[in-house]
Order: structure tokens, then sequence, then C-alpha cells
């Protein structure tokens, strides 16, 4: 994916090999400032690895990152004075208080607003005598959503934001985000299984499975690049090679994910074709039939 | 400089949690200057001395060792990923805080020693004599064994492995005294101890040896520290 829009975070050939035989390989993408991207893929793809590198928080075996125009690893103290992180759980000591998260964590940004970190406290309703151990797993991503707005950060990289959250907080932290990159400066990035949060607040996808990058670009340019075709059960072995990117057989019939431009080439009157959504995408490119370099 | 104090400052923020009765441990040396200045009231002041620096030994070895296992439990390291500091910056601060637990340390003694000067009937005097006859060398060694113990906490996450590893080091250390004392002749022996003992006495030799001394493994041990620190994965 190429632009020539100012970039928050760009990726080039991003390679990281674990002992245990997993590999992220060569993965590639820009995310254009302002913008939403939503970092999918089934459980153990590479999505939390990824963002791992981003954050120099392990060794990357070759590639580039860059963050708001800066060397992730070479300019890493000031990049991460520009950033904004949430993990999935809280990465707090259990025991500080709301109030001692904020006494720990103002010295360490130069932009710290505490007007702001009021602010969103009250609107999180997080008590400042509370501990950290006593807050529930949204109000501690809440606390952590908190301090990662309230130093003018440019970039905020969430993994796995909604996990465990109930549907009234997830829209919540949507809501936010869609609100943080209005001016146009300031992006997020974000990893979720959870692919209805990327329907209500995404612009980009970058889709990773079994270490491979699958897709980045668009989100709609995502779902219209597939479709989901459905038929009898005898049909899959009888449609073209290559025109399948992934099946999923059942007794009555089939489902399978076909590119959109290969379309023409099943049989019209034996298929039923309907609308991909992201969650088929994932699922079935992660069946049989699957290649990664189909995209 | 300043991702230095950045990183600093989270670590003491990590060993400075809990209540007020996380305080308790170090009004213990106190008590034991107590117990041990009344002992060595009668002539065992070696053995009340002994007692009170191995307590401010046993509870200011905490300290350390609570910032790193609070960083490593819970997923908090993740902050190590988080702040605007590099892994070297991290390294260092994590050394000024043994700057700042050697501190601790050296105000423990200076109270307990009070006390057993207080308990012994003596004055400020016997107090100063105190101070630097056991203060500054236990300050000394203080530091020295977490110059030795903070690589290796670096190379295991496992605060027990690295502590193993410390046990380790001793016993061979141990056995290399044992050679020492089975193979060299007791004369030569008691010479070397004799010489060492009358250089370190002489404030002009000993405090410099020991600046020096301290220098030179904290260099050694902060090399180590980083490059061990630059090699982890959080």
């Amino acid at each position: 994916m190429t632009t020539t829009l100012p970039t928050a975070l760009s990726v080039t050939g991003a390679t990281k090999r674990y002992d245990s035989g997993f590999t992220l390989e060569d993965v590639t993408f820009d995310l254009p400032a302002g913008y939403i991207m939503g970092l999918i893929g089934p459980n153990g793809a590479g999505k939390s690895t990824l963002i791992k590198l981003i954050l120099n928080m392990i060794r990357r075996d070759a590639g580039r990152i860059s963050v708001l125009g800066m060397d992730a690893v070479a300019d890493e103290e000031t990049v991460k004075e520009r950033i904004g992180v949430v993990f999935d759980t809280s990465c707090f000591v259990e025991t500080w208080t709301v109030g001692k998260v904020e006494r720990v964590m103002r010295p360490m940004y130069r932009a710290w607003d505490g007007r702001a970190f009021d602010g969103y406290l009250a609107r999180f309703g997080l008590e400042r005598g509370r501990k950290v151990k006593e807050l529930s797993r949204g109000m501690q991503m809440k606390l952590m959503l908190a301090v990662a707005l309230s130093h003018d950060a440019r970039l905020l990289i969430l993994d796995e934001p909604t996990s465990g959250l109930d549907v009234l907080a997830r829209d919540e932290l949507m809501d936010i985000l869609a609100a943080y990159i209005e001016d146009g400066e300031h992006s997020v990035i974000f990893s979720t299984h959870i692919t209805a949060d990327l329907e209500r607040a995404a612009d980009f996808i970058t889709y990773i499975t079994h270490g491979t990058l699958y897709f980045t670009g668009p989100k709609d340019e995502f779902e219209e690049s597939f479709r989901v075709v459905k038929g009898g059960p005898d049909l899959p072995d009888r449609l073209p090679d290559g025109a399948v990117v992934g099946v999923h057989r059942y007794a009555t019939g089939f489902d399978a994910l076909v590119r959109t431009e290969n379309l023409p080439h099943l049989p019209a009157d034996e298929v039923v074709v309907e609308p991909a959504s992201i969650d088929d995408i994932i699922r079935l490119t992660n069946t049989g039939r699957t290649a990664a370099g189909e995209v | 400089m300043r991702a230095t104090l950045i990183s600093f400052r989270l670590d003491m923020a990590r060993v400075a949690v809990g209540s007020a009765g996380n305080l308790v441990p170090f009004v213990l040396p106190l008590f034991f200057a107590v117990v041990f200045g009344m002992a060595g009231r009668d002539g065992g002041s070696g053995f009340g001395i002994g007692g009170v620096t191995g307590s401010t030994y046993g509870v200011c070895s905490i300290l350390p060792i609570a910032a790193f296992a609070c960083e490593c439990q819970e997923g908090h390291r993740r902050m190590n990923g988080v702040i605007p500091a590099n892994r070297t910056h991290q390294v260092f601060g994590r050394y000024l805080t043994l700057l700042a637990f050697a501190l601790v340390f050296l105000a423990e003694m200076a109270a307990a020693l009070g006390v057993v000067a207080l308990v012994q009937g003596g004055g400020p005097a016997a107090w100063g004599s105190l101070l630097r006859s056991s203060a500054l060398p236990g300050v000394w060694c203080y530091v020295l064994l977490q110059l030795v113990l903070f690589p290796l906490f670096y190379r295991w996450s496992d605060v027990r492995r690295a502590l193993l590893a410390l046990c380790g080091l001793f016993l061979g250390f141990a056995a290399l005294v044992a050679l020492a004392v089975t193979f060299v002749p007791e004369p030569a022996l008691d010479a070397f101890g004799g010489a060492l003992d009358a250089l370190l006495a002489d404030p002009g030799v000993g405090v410099p040896l020991g600046v020096a001394s301290l220098t030179l493994a904290a260099a050694l041990s902060l090399l180590a520290s980083v490059r061990l620190q630059r090699r982890k994965e959080f």
C-alpha cells in the first residue's frame, strides 16, 4: 500500500523468528496520519508480536520500523514520548492507587497534561484513591487509556484493548478513538480479534495469519476484495483451481471464500454469492485450500 | 540523563509500594541492636556488631530483590516497553537505585550502631568509632554484593535462580579459601592478613582503595548488565 500522506507508522519487512518455530515474516504496511488501523488475525497469528516489535520489546531479525518519522530503535526515547500504549491487561503495579499512577507517569512525559488526565478520570469514573487491583478489567483499561491520552501522544497503540470488555465499554472506547483522530494529526493502531470493533471504527485493516501478512489496505477494499460463495456438497471439487481462497465444508454444502475478480469463473447457476464480512474472511482463510499468496 | 532518571523513579515507585506495614522489617535491626548491644556489654562487642550488621544486610537485601521481582510480576515488565527510556537507560536507572539502597543501608547501620553504643554506655565517640570500623566496610560489602548480584538478576528473570547462582559463587569462593588455607603455610596467611588489616586500617589508604574497587566492580557489573538487558525480550 503506497501513500503520499504523512505516515504515523511505517513497517517495512519486519521479521521475527522464535525458537519455537513461529516466524512473523516480512510484514510491510503504512498507517497514514489521522486514521485508525485495525490489526486483525486469529489467535497466535502474530499481532502481539508485531506490536512488541513496534515497541522494541523484542528484537527484530529483519526490517525497519519507523514511528512518526523516527526510527523505533535509534530514537526510542523520543518515540515513546509521543506514543501512548494500552495493553489488554494493566501494566501498572496493582497496589498503586490511581493517584499514584499519575504521580509515577507524570514526570515521564514533557507534555503531560494534568487537567486532561483529571478530565479522563472524571469521564471514566476513576477515583484517585482506588488501587489498580480494585478496578475491574474495563476500568484498568480506561486507566491505561487515560494515561495514554494525557501526554499529547500522536500515535496510540492498543493491544487487544477490548478483550474482556462488555459491549458498552467497547462502544465507548471506539467513540473515544474516533474523537481522538478527528483533527487529522493523531492516529491509532489497535489489534483485535473482535471484528465488530473494526466495522465501527477502522479505516484501514492489516490482516496477519500464521505469521504472514495477508492483506493491508482500506477496510472497504478488504471486504470488497472477497465474496462468500455457497453451494452444494459436491461442488467444491469442481471449482477452478486458484479461484477459491478457502473453503469450509459441511454435510449439506460449503462456504468458500473467493476473490471478487474470480467470480465470473464460477458456475453462476450453482452457487449463491454473498458479501464477505471480516469474520468470514478470517474464518475462511484459516481453513483448507488457503494460500497466503492469494492476496 | 532524563531517561535514566525516568527509569530510576519508576524503579523506586515499584519498590516503595504497599502500606506502612512494609516498613516493619526496617525496625528489626534497631530491635536486634538493643538485644545484641545488651548481649555484648560484657566484652562481646564484636558479637553485637556482627548481629547488627547481619540483620541490616538481611533487611536491606529486600530492596534490590523487590525492584527486580516487582518488574517481573503480573506483566509489569511491559511498562519497560512504554516508558520513554531505552534498555541502557533502564539499567543505569536500576543502578541508581543501588545508590539509594546503599544510603538506606548506611542510615540503618548508623541508627542501629547508635543504639548499640547507647545500650553499651558509649557516647558519640564510641558511635563514631563504630561507624568507621563497621558501617563503612558494611556499606562497601553491601554494594559489592549487589554489584555481583545485579547481572545475575538480569541474566535470570527468576529471582530464585539468580540467588542460587550467587550461592554457587559463594561456594566457589569458599572452596578457593579452603584451598588457600590448606596449601598456603599459616605464617604466610597470618602475615598477609596482618598486612591487609594494617593497610585498610589507615583511612588514607582504605577509603581510596574501597572507592576504587567499587568503581571497578560497578563498571564491570554495569557492562554485563547492559549487555544482558539489551538481549532480553519482554
